[in-house]
């Protein structure tokens, strides 16, 4: 009987594991909706991936696979939907799945077990922001300089602009204006991703079990 | 029709690999190409079969709302400001510049409405046994037809949560400052509702009905055309080839 309802128990646990992955899409799509309808200059297209990289409680690398799916398929419908061009920019989705689950994910792990949510804590995950950011310039770079010609949609197109004017060649002006905006974009992305894994109702959940 | 039907339906669309690979080859057609009236003549004919499968509105909001102002840019850019392409010097080839411009608009304008053709035109009803045929089975097709579902309750919360914080003054639409702050609110709140509803689908639902079981089991119930398949693959091809033609030709 005791044995039954622990096979049950991790059923649902499976299926919430499940369940959170479309709301993470949905996340990611509605911060990409929100930040266009409030006219704000930044992507955050990927709090939903950094979400459900903390969230997932499903065993091993899952976590990871579960956001890069995330990422990647909220890409496709804002593709099919929306913007057709972004789905080039896919990679960067994986990629930022990977990143959180390596190194987001422990720190905000550890810091959930000691209760410790200190000021220094809080600078690190500001620091891990920061990092994901430059990953992401760096990723994204080869695709904005091949295929648009350095001037992407959204994002940081005026500045490459202007460094291109002032004389700077292609690839670095890619490469500079995707570092001013993204290590601010994706800080940002990543202090709201742990700021929504500390007060979703998953936790109460877990707690209460 | 139910996809639990076991009924073949046969329909008017091509193989799922065929609509992904004549994707892929007009794509790389389009990257290949360097002349602009070969592009533009790609672009002009992809806008024909939208308008034929009635998706030319939703391509139209892509050039108004995206590819429009990226051309200006990239036009005051790279013939205004920089006045040459990439790898030559500043100010050398005005006209170059523009060429470039152009060609990059162009390409994008291609890659769009290749996308748009093959991915608007999928019927609702296929989408089920299309994603089956590339190799989704189990979890994964479950979590893509619940995504899709989750889609109106998310565009349903946004509403909801703008209207209310609007009613409330907290988002102003002359103010900059309100409708930033208004955006952490925002997210918080359309997070929580997303997984709220989620769970509530699992326990009434998933577990109950035993859904994810169910998925696993259910059978392709439709037959695609030969011939669209054959077609569609063909002028993909063609495409390609005069892309390829004019690049080592031109």
């Amino acid at each position: 009987m005791d044995n039954e309802s622990q096979a049950a128990i991790a059923e649902r646990n499976r299926l919430y594991d499940l369940a959170i992955i479309p709301a993470g899409v949905a996340l990611n799509l509605a911060a990409a909706l929100t930040v266009t309808a409030a006219k704000i200059p930044l992507f955050l297209d990927a709090i939903g991936t950094l979400s459900v990289v903390l969230l997932s409680r499903a065993p091993g690398r899952d976590p990871m696979w579960a956001a890069m799916f995330v990422g990647v398929f909220s890409f496709v419908i804002i593709a099919i939907f929306q913007n057709p061009t972004i789905i080039w920019f896919s990679h960067v989705q994986a990629a930022i799945a990977v990143y959180a689950f390596y190194i987001l994910r422990p720190v905000v792990r550890r810091a959930e077990a000691d209760s410790k949510f200190g000021i220094g804590w809080w600078a690190k995950i500001v620091a891990i922001g920061i990092g994901l950011g430059l990953v992401a310039a760096l990723l994204s770079a080869p695709v904005a300089a091949l295929l648009f010609s350095g001037i992407t949609p959204n994002g940081p197109g005026a500045v490459v602009a202007l460094l291109l004017a002032s004389g700077q060649n292609l690839y670095k002006a890619v490469i500079t204006g995707g570092l001013s905006i993204e290590p601010v974009d994706k800080s940002l992305q990543t202090i709201a991703a742990v700021l929504l894994y500390l007060s979703s109702p998953w936790k109460t959940r877990a707690a209460v079990k | 029709m139910s996809p639990s039907a076991g009924a073949i339906t046969i329909v008017p669309e091509p193989y799922p690999e065929a609509r992904l690979g004549s994707w892929l080859l007009v794509i790389v057609g389009a990257m290949i190409a360097t002349e602009v009236p070969l592009l533009f003549l790609g672009w002009v004919a992809l806008l024909a079969a939208l308008a034929t499968a009635r998706q030319f509105r939703r391509h139209v909001a892509f050039i108004l709302i995206v590819l429009l102002p990226l051309a200006v840019v990239l036009i005051v850019v790279w013939w205004g400001f920089v006045g040459a392409p990439p790898g030559m010097p500043r100010g050398s080839a005005p006209m170059l510049g523009l060429h470039h411009a152009l060609r990059t608009t162009l390409r994008l304008g291609i890659i769009a409405a290749v996308s748009q053709l093959m991915f608007l035109t999928i019927q609702p009803e296929t989408i089920w046994p299309a994603a089956r045929r590339l190799g989704l089975r189990g979890q994964p097709l479950s979590v893509v037809l619940a995504s899709f579902a989750l889609g109106a309750s998310m565009t349903r919360v946004v509403d909801q949560t703008v209207a209310t914080l609007k009613a409330r003054g907290a988002i102003r639409p002359n103010r900059f400052s309100t409708r930033v702050f208004a955006v952490p609110i925002l997210l918080a709140n359309i997070w929580n509702r997303l997984l709220a509803d989620q769970f509530q689908r699992v326990e009434l639902k998933w577990a109950p009905q035993r859904t994810l079981q169910r998925v696993e089991r259910i059978q392709e119930s439709v037959q695609w055309s030969v011939c669209h398949s054959f077609v569609a693959i063909l002028i993909a091809l063609a495409w390609l080839f005069v892309c390829a033609l004019s690049k080592f030709y031109g």
